[in-house]
């Protein structure tokens, strides 16, 4: 396979190589990447951008969860002492600045989207697919272009964890295809050797690689030559890819646009003349999105010709563009295309690199469409304070705001703003001493603390043992409970026992969410019964969270409310969970392992157990048992009332 | 104007050629011709071409980019301050214009105004609830009068605006995606026309598509200027303002604005179609954009709460006081 057809069949070094020919291409998503695979990434455009001469320099800065809005925009560094007294004060732009921008590219890598500081994400927001970018920041006026390189991972199911307006900045998506997953032994053996003999964990590239960019960066330098002409024809061939009939709300003008600018920088690459259907089916192709099924389609005419009328460039007809050009069949279904692009994938694994082997076109690259929501409320907002107990010196630090208060005071703002002055509110004698260094005087006007998300002081535990629900109104029981979580601005960490979507039945899971408003919240509450009942493991989840909470680091939680539902039945014991294996016929020992943990529960402070009561036939003495053993107050959680209509 | 400023200028796309967006584009117009009106929120869904259209219309309109207020500016930023070298080397006062300031005369624009810090939207209400700036800071002792279009622009997907600011911009418009496939085919065609006018120019340093448009653009702002010049000699007749007042008090809006800003907007549409006189055409072109988010329980993040109800009432209002002054006669 030539250089031009491996890019035409590769969606990441058709995504990389348009990424330099369009601007408006430069924010990419790979979905499920690692971290390496990201870096690797990186340096693979890193390379390109290097070999184009006229290209400047490109330099790669890693985003997370730390960086804040100085760290990100620039800052004034306070006043030097010794040899550099004399150094002029002055704002020190930093990574988002128009000196920044004039002086070299920049790639900004993102290895988790869903873990992004608040910062990150508004700068996102504000210079991803804009054609100006503003800096407003002590007494510092700029605008500039920015044409920043934007690649960032995120595993698809935590997309619904980002704010969609961010995750829709990103124009391009792929897909991290994993084949340590592969359900095929022998695939993944052939995959492990690879990475094995590839090093991953380097970001130097295979001398394949190398050669590879060398390839690609001499078609890109054609390509940066040649403009192909948009066509009406071509205009109404895009739309074929999208859904004619569908509300506005779900309609996305930048994903239209986004395609027929890719299909414009594929048919440069081609060197043709005009942008064809070809190159929009190629272009399709290669972001994962594929005509919406017809209902009847059987008989129509494809609208797509198997042969491109183009390219003067195209090349040869050999058999992998046989393959290639009969993928893009419109009224093709699903089994067909799948088959036809296994073929495809066969045709490339013998020619091209690991890294280039791993991202593939997703099935449906707007994941946020259909994600559910995991984000909190007003996501990319600065929070709002309300820490009745007056303890807001304890969340994240996200931003520094002026205040007359000393109470958790950000020490170097407030000296840098006593610095502005300094000379000002000198005294005569000041002024007139001979004494080196700097003295600053603070007044009240100068004070600056710090802007804190807040930090839940108070946690709802609850431990919900799915196998004893039936037959009990244990929503209405529990909603007393959640109100108080609701008020407190509680967080909220759930012990799921018994549920059928658990992992492995034998074991119980925790399920943590930030507050009573978050979506999860929901889907765990309606988690359907599952088989086994691992009480014992339950209990160990619930006293090992209590202590991470309570006990660990600099968490903030003062107060634990633990709500326990369960009949009491355990019948896994805890060894079993454990090894995820029951080697001895199920006895009293769940129950007795459960009571066991749960007197360790209740000998720890700052926790008041509640044990919601389904009141169970059998074994009614099984929850006294357990609430006992918790030092819990007991609540008993009425029956459903059925009302029956008597005509 | 500097270098890369120029540069930016040229990357927006030419305010005539953005298709459709009708009520966006009266909008802003509106608010040129009668600054009286305050300002205008865009609330409209990702990849709507809302900061495109209001660039476009500040660069047509005052050859410049917006003042922009952007959602991390610092209060010396927004409300002016002293020039940090000077007063830290030669120990010299000199003040530093705020962007409140520099955008007096032209329009102040706040890209994701929901987003923005609540600190700033506080000094932002002060501003324009009273027309003054008054600055109060760091030994700073200032005050003056500033005249500005507020515009703003916000995805309702994060969170809405507080009442108070809401009201201060006197029109709100709406926007979704634009459907059928003849719209949906005029944007790709003129995104990627316009893609490639700017890759000729830069080649060629010219481009016909780009002459024509500018063209178009500078025509088009001749006619809004001689729109806002023709707005005082615009009357508002007797029964105009019997409409307004009657409006408001049976859509029971919120605030003591909406029937002035009713009035005053109805007025420059007039003077947008070179009429003389305001007419009941012109209050119903214009009732929607003012009233849309005084009504009691709107929301900007549901658009159900204006709906086709509110727009019959309006028709029959109108409607309702030709016949009471018909009958009178």
């Amino acid at each position: 396979m030539n250089t031009l057809s491996t890019l035409q069949n590769n969606p990441l070094l058709m995504a990389l190589a348009s990424a330099v020919l369009n601007p408006n291409l430069r924010t990419l998503l790979i979905y499920d990447a690692p971290y390496d695979g990201l870096r690797q990434i990186a340096s693979y455009l890193d390379a390109i951008i290097r070999s184009l001469e006229h290209e400047r320099k490109i330099v790669t800065t890693q985003l997370g969860s730390t960086e804040h809005d100085d760290t990100l925009w620039g800052y004034i560094p306070l006043p030097a002492r010794g040899k550099d007294a004399q150094q002029q004060i002055e704002f020190k732009p930093l990574l988002f600045s128009q000196q920044q921008s004039a002086a070299h590219q920049q790639l900004l890598l993102i290895p988790n989207l869903a873990q992004i500081s608040l910062a990150v994400a508004r700068a996102g927001i504000m210079l991803m697919g804009t054609n100006v970018a503003h800096l407003e920041r002590n007494e510092q006026s700029e605008r500039w272009q920015p044409q920043q390189y934007w690649i960032a991972a995120c595993a698809q199911d935590a997309i619904g964890s980002v704010s969609s307006h961010l995750v829709d900045r990103f124009v391009l998506r792929l897909r991290w295809n994993d084949a340590s997953f592969a359900t095929d032994h022998q695939t993944h053996i052939q995959y492990l050797q690879q990475r094995l003999a590839h090093n991953p964990s380097a970001t130097d590239l295979s001398p394949a690689d190398l050669a590879q960019i060398q390839a690609v960066v001499k078609l890109i330098k054609e390509a940066q030559q040649h403009h192909p002409q948009a066509t009406p024809e071509m205009m109404e061939s895009l739309l074929d890819y999208f859904a004619e009939e569908i509300p506005a709300a779900r309609l996305f003008h930048r994903h239209e646009i986004t395609l027929a600018r890719y299909a414009v920088t594929v048919a440069q690459i081609a060197g043709a003349d005009s942008v064809d259907e070809q190159h929009i089916a190629d272009a399709a192709r290669l972001m994962g999105i594929s005509k919406p099924e017809l209902e009847d389609d059987d008989t129509s005419e494809p609208a797509i010709k198997q042969e491109s009328s183009t390219p003067a460039k195209k090349p040869e007809a050999t058999g992998e563009n046989k393959s290639n050009s009969a993928i893009q069949e419109p009224g093709a279904t699903q089994a067909t295309r799948e088959k036809k692009e296994q073929v495809s994938a066969e045709v490339q694994e013998t020619i091209i690199t690991p890294l280039l082997q791993s991202v593939l076109a997703p099935e449906n690259p707007y994941l946020e469409e259909s994600a559910p929501i995991l984000h909190e409320e007003d996501a990319l907002r600065l929070p709002w304070r309300h820490s009745p107990l007056g303890r807001a010196d304890h969340g994240e630090i996200v931003g520094i705001e002026q205040g007359a208060s000393v109470h958790d005071i950000a020490i170097i703002s407030t000296l840098l703003h006593a610095a502005l002055f300094s000379k000002q509110r000198q005294s005569k004698d000041e002024a007139t001493e001979n004494t080196t260094g700097i003295r600053i005087r603070i007044t009240p006007e100068d004070l600056h603390h710090y802007r804190r998300a807040p930090a839940p002081e108070q946690m709802l535990l609850l431990l919900l043992d799915y196998t004893s629900l039936k037959r009990c109104n244990w929503q209405e029981a529990l909603l007393p409970y959640l109100s108080w979580a609701y008020t407190r601005r509680a967080s909220i960490s759930i012990v799921k026992v018994g549920a059928q979507d658990a992992h492995d039945e034998l074991q119980a899971e925790v399920v943590n969410t930030r507050n009573v408003l978050a979506p999860l919240l929901d889907r765990t509450l309606e988690a359907s019964t599952g088989r086994a009942t691992p009480l014992a493991h339950g209990m160990q989840l619930a006293l090992q969270t209590v202590q991470r909470n309570l006990q660990h680091g600099r968490n903030t939680v003062q107060h634990v409310q633990l709500i326990v539902i369960s009949d009491g039945r355990g019948n896994i014991p805890l060894q079993a969970s454990i090894n995820k294996r029951v080697s001895t016929p199920v006895t009293r020992e769940g129950i007795a392992d459960a009571l066991k943990i749960a007197q360790e529960i209740r000998a720890l402070k700052h926790i008041e157990s509640v044990l919601l009561n389904p009141q169970p036939t059998h074994y009614a003495h099984l929850p006294i048992a357990l609430a006992d053993a918790l030092g819990a107050t007991i609540m008993p959680i009425p029956p459903y009332t059925v009302e029956i209509e008597v005509s | 104007m500097d270098k890369s400023s120029d540069n930016i200028l040229r990357t927006i796309l030419p305010y005539t050629e953005i298709v459709e967006q009708r009520e966006l584009k009266m909008a802003l117009e509106l608010a040129y011709i009668a600054p009286r009106i305050g300002g205008v929120l865009i609330s409209g869904q990702r990849g709507t071409a809302k900061s495109t259209t209001v660039r476009a219309f500040a660069s047509m309109m005052y050859d410049k980019l917006p003042v922009t207020i952007p959602i991390n500016a610092t209060e010396d930023r927004v409300v002016g301050g002293w020039k940090i070298y000077k007063l830290m080397e030669e120990s010299k006062l000199e003040k530093q214009a705020g962007l409140i300031e520099e955008a007096d005369g032209s329009m102040l624009y706040i890209d994701e105004v929901n987003l923005l810090d609540d600190h700033i939207i506080n000094i932002l209400l002060d501003v324009t609830s009273t027309g003054k700036l008054i600055i109060q800071r760091e030994g700073r002792q200032d005050g003056r009068d500033v005249h500005m279009i507020l515009v703003g622009t916000m995805n309702p997907e994060e969170g809405n605006l507080r009442p108070q600011l809401l009201d201060r911009f006197g029109l709100m418009v709406q926007i979704t995606s634009l459907t059928g496939r003849d719209t949906r085919r005029d944007i790709l065609k003129t995104v990627l026309a316009f893609d490639r006018a700017l890759l000729e120019e830069e080649q060629n340093g010219t481009s016909r598509y780009l002459e024509n448009a500018h063209k178009n653009a500078q025509d088009y702002k001749a006619f809004l200027k001689e729109a806002r010049d023709r707005l005082p000699q615009v009357t508002i007749p007797e029964e105009i303002i019997d409409i307004c007042a009657m409006l408001t008090e049976k859509l029971e809006v919120v605030g003591h604005r909406a029937d002035y800003l009713l009035a005053v907007a109805a007025q420059a549409h007039a003077a947008r179609e070179r009429h003389m006189t305001t007419t009941r055409e012109d209050v119903l072109k214009v009732a929607e954009l003012v009233l849309r988010h005084r009504i009691a329980n709107s929301d900007q993040l549901d658009s159900a709460a204006w709906n086709e109800e509110h727009r019959k009432s309006i028709v029959e209002i109108v409607g309702q006081v030709e016949h009471i002054e018909h009958a009178s006669k």
